[in-house]
């Protein structure tokens, strides 16, 4: 994979991005200088040394604790891809999507470059053995991503005075760091200990259903978390050793509790709502203006050639042996991305069975894999090893159940006449406005949407005709939404066109 | 990003969210059956600490059963009762699947950045797990995701320990999300078992001392109060924590969970109080009724007398006794109190007591009254009181470690 940057800029440069067409376009480089300085000063002493060689070069420094702000934004340039990548050719955008969340393409990749920014977070717990530092970063950003519009969206549920009860105290601290002004440890200490004494006091002693929301606590609530607190702050002086300064102080009136409470709350909405699009600093434009058009032909390979064959016989063979029913659930949940609650009706089991089933299955194809190579690769397996075998099978699993569904549409739709192709060619495949396909073609963009809508259409009966009766499942009967989608994305991005040709 | 629908994710949309942790949904009718099935507690963050867990545990323990062969059957951990007790002051439970002690901490905590883990589980013997799952539960949403787990040595190895909550958090980045990475690493490279250095043991004065004070102790701040060693071995010791338990209900003393003496003289008893010829043996009864007489009085003396099975039962050593308890005929200058004995007998086929057994009167609040030890060959051992219309008292009866209270009221 390769953006066509070389080594240097790799750890140098910064990708100058927008979108155009519901794609991400590179159109520059952009340079700084000091990362460029210090990443030569680590080069020197390894002029042989891969990309790969390199980025592990600055993570081992920063698992040392021993990098400089440099050697992190040098990560971070590297990162660039990772972050191009899961937007561009991975589901990030795609899952995002179905999250509800108005997201553009773009802010989407600046989602997962406010990641990037803090490698040290990224790289953590990074082994250097089982995958190289490209792939371990864009599954980082990715479930990052993932999990930060998450979060964001489902804290709307809450009402203001319920918000801290779903609150860590990891965020709660960041929040108050960053935007309360609140400084000191011992402040911060106070806050967090007023929130947990406000949520074992109030919180977790409302009526069973609250449905995300509470009053504000009563006078005497207060008073009573105001008890609480001074109780436990004279416990925590007490197991002080030295420094006196940082004995917390009772709080004796109970409007304090509170003020600290409603800090405590604007603090986490506003860190967690954030709706911040500006751009991190990183791209200080620089003099020199390459307009160098860059062109996205590489697509990503996530998983060594080698490893995919490994994995596909293994786990073959193991697929055989898996009862039918579970066959079926994994082709239906990998290959079409068939939701659990629809599989409930078609298998006519409860949501907890379903997933059990899927996980059993998987499970035992992870346990073919591992066994198999504690005995022909003679290494030892553990657990660091067993989850990064989880995550190449996982990474595996879904195109390759992906494929018979494809190679069926594929079939299906060679039969059709040349100029039916052509259409399709033009308007999926070269991605070609309507009005322009409809030009060369000399007929109206009417007809042309026309076409379209039938080959759709048939593919989507033929699709759920051939389930029906390759695997004897019937889904639901009108336009089902899966196969829908299926049969869209096929047409966009998988179809080979140029075979047709 | 801007946000459209304030409407939580359907199952679905969360499978897409987070693909490799497991999402349970669960029914309206789980939740109500689980508030159902609740004990008593002393305080309503407790109550829902015990609602999490009960849940959660509901939920995992049905999706480990499914499919499973006897042998690798889950099972709860050490059982459920005593786990309602533990909930009263500790959030988790436990789940063993044969070898395997698995650790199940709920929290309502959406973001999962850390998982926090109480040091009960982590560094008491009987009490520490091989693995530790991380539960979100969310009622409202009637679901619950395990979003990852940890082994016992990552966590002992990456955790921070927070010393003033007894907390190990560990970041969410040194956790597993699939936990199909620890049913597979547990055969193929199983882990050592987790080595945990005993904790001390109470003495029986310690530990009803102990038990007092932390039965009075607001919310979960009883497990902060002492030092660990001392809280631990009190939790290590299924007696004292049932105690410790008893004693937190009964610091809110309401009347279901206290005896009421004023209605046995209307022939109302509570659960548990038979007659004393069920409870003793021939020759104790005979003990009893020449006492009696040796003390000159009839058998009209005794109003009405009612007798209980206390278990004192450590590990090893089955020890129970007969506490029974009389209205005596009230005095003639004193009718406004009430006339009451309390004894312990042997029970079984034994005729003696075994030495050391103390017998313990305490007031309301808890303060000793007086007190009395069983020595070499004593029959039984007794006190007479006398108590006002309204007043409250509590029996405790003690050997060694074990303690078990009973209380009283006049009303």
């Amino acid at each position: 994979m390769s953006l066509n940057r070389n080594i240097k800029e790799q750890f140098s440069t910064f990708f100058d991005v927008e979108e155009k067409l519901n794609n991400l376009k590179v159109n520059n480089f952009l340079k700084i200088p000091n990362l460029a300085k210090n990443f030569e000063r680590i080069y020197q002493s390894f002029p042989d040394g891969t990309a790969e060689d390199i980025a592990k070069i600055f993570i081992a420094k920063m698992q040392k604790n021993n990098q400089t702000k440099s050697d992190e934004k040098n990560l971070s340039a590297y990162l660039e891809e990772a972050c191009f990548w899961v937007v561009e050719r991975g589901e990030l955008y795609k899952q995002l999507r179905l999250l509800k969340l108005n997201s553009t393409r773009l802010d989407c990749f600046q989602e997962a470059r406010k990641i990037a920014s803090q490698p040290i977070n990224i790289y953590k717990t990074y082994n250097f053995k089982d995958s190289n530092p490209m792939t371990w970063g864009k599954r980082q950003i990715k479930r990052e991503v993932r999990k930060i519009a998450y979060v964001g969206r489902e804290f709307r549920r809450y009402s203001t005075w319920s918000v801290l009860k779903y609150l860590s105290d990891k965020i709660l601290i960041e929040a108050l760091k960053a935007k309360s002004g609140i400084k000191t440890k011992k402040e911060i200490k106070s806050y967090v200990l007023v929130v947990k004494c406000y949520r074992e006091i109030y919180c977790n002693s409302q009526p069973k259903k609250n449905e995300g929301k509470l009053p504000e606590p009563n006078q005497t609530q207060w008073e009573e978390i105001q008890k609480y607190y001074n109780l436990r702050c004279s416990e925590y002086n007490k197991k002080l050793s030295t420094d006196e300064s940082d004995r917390l102080e009772e709080i004796t009136n109970f409007q304090t509790i509170k003020e600290k409470i409603f800090t405590c709350i604007n603090a986490a909405n506003d860190y967690i709502y954030i709706d911040d699009k500006t751009d991190i600093n990183l791209l200080e434009r620089n003099g020199d203006n390459q307009t160098e058009f860059i062109k996205l032909n590489h697509p990503e390979r996530e998983i060594e050639l080698e490893e995919t064959q490994q994995i596909a016989s293994i786990c073959l063979d193991e697929f055989a042996k898996l009862p039918l029913e579970s066959q079926k659930l994994m082709q239906l949940y990998y290959g079409l991305e068939i939701s659990q609650t629809e599989m409930k009706e078609i298998f006519g089991l409860q949501q907890y069975q379903i997933s059990r089933k899927i996980k059993r299955s998987e499970k035992k194809l992870l346990e073919a894999l591992g066994k198999w190579s504690q005995a022909n690769l003679e290494i030892t397996p553990n657990e660091e090893i067993i989850k990064e075998q989880n995550q190449a099978l996982k990474e595996y699993l879904k195109p390759y159940f992906k494929q018979h569904f494809e190679a069926a549409l594929e079939q299906k739709l060679g039969e059709n006449n040349q100029e039916k192709i052509l259409i399709l060619r033009l308007y999926y495949g070269e991605k070609l406005k309507l009005e322009t396909v409809a030009e060369k073609l000399k007929v109206s963009s009417q007809t042309i949407t026309q076409e379209i809508e039938i080959v759709k259409q048939n593919l989507e009966i033929f699709l759920q005709e051939w389930i029906k009766e390759k695997m004897d499942i019937s889904l639901s009967n009108s336009r089902n939404k899966r196969i829908v989608s299926f049969v869209e994305e096929w047409l966009k991005e998988e179809a080979p066109y140029a075979i047709w040709n | 990003m801007s946000v459209t629908q304030k409407m939580s994710l359907t199952i679905d949309e969360l499978t897409i969210v987070y693909p490799d942790q497991l999402i349970l949904e669960f029914s309206p009718e789980e939740i109500e059956q689980v508030w159902q099935e609740l004990p008593k507690y002393s305080n309503d963050a407790a109550r829902w600490n015990a609602f999490l867990n009960h849940l959660c545990l509901n939920i995992m323990m049905k999706y480990l059963a499914e499919d499973e062969p006897p042998e690798t059957q889950p099972q709860i951990s050490p059982n459920l009762e005593t786990l309602n007790q533990i909930w009263e002051v500790v959030n988790g439970s436990a789940i063993t699947i044969g070898e395997t002690r698995i650790i199940l901490i709920p929290t309502e905590e959406i973001d999962t950045e850390t998982f926090a883990i109480p040091q009960e589980w982590v560094d008491l013997p009987t009490w520490v797990g091989d693995y530790y799952l991380a539960a979100l539960v969310e009622p409202e949403e009637e679901r619950m995701r395990i979003w990852g787990y940890t082994s016992y040595q990552n966590l002992k190895n990456e955790a921070n320990y927070d010393e003033f909550e007894r907390i190990y958090y560990l970041g969410q980045e040194f956790m597993t999300e699939d936990l199909n990475v620890m049913w597979v690493a547990r055969e193929i490279c199983p882990l050592p078992k987790p080595e945990v250095a005993t904790v001390g043991s109470l003495s029986g004065d310690e530990a009803t001392a102990l038990v007092r004070e932390l039965g009075r102790s607001p919310g979960y701040y009883s497990r902060l109060e002492v030092e660990f060693e001392k809280w631990g071995a009190l939790l290590e010791n299924q007696n004292l924590l049932r105690m410790l338990y008893e004693e937190r209900l009964g610091s809110d003393r309401q009347t279901s969970t206290s005896t009421n003496l004023l209605q046995w003289l209307d022939g109302i008893f509570e659960t548990g109080w038979e007659t004393v010829e069920s409870i003793l043996n021939v020759e104790q009864l005979e003990i009893s009724s020449s006492y009696r007489s040796s003390e000159n009085l009839s058998s009209r003396s005794v109003r009405i007398s009612r007798g209980k099975k206390i278990d004192l039962g450590m590990r090893l050593v089955e020890e129970s006794v007969g506490l029974v308890v009389s209205w005596l005929p009230e005095t003639e200058w004193e009718t406004e109190e009430a006339n009451i004995r309390i004894q312990v007998y042997s029970m079984g086929e034994k005729i003696y007591l075994s030495p050391g057994i103390k017998l313990i009167v305490m007031d309301e609040k808890g303060e000793e009254l007086m007190d009395v030890e069983s020595r070499d060959a004593d029959n039984f051992i007794q006190f007479q009181l006398f108590a006002e219309r309204g007043e409250k008292f509590s029996i405790a009866v003690a050997l060694g470690e074990a303690i078990i209270t009973e209380y009283f009221c006049l009303e």
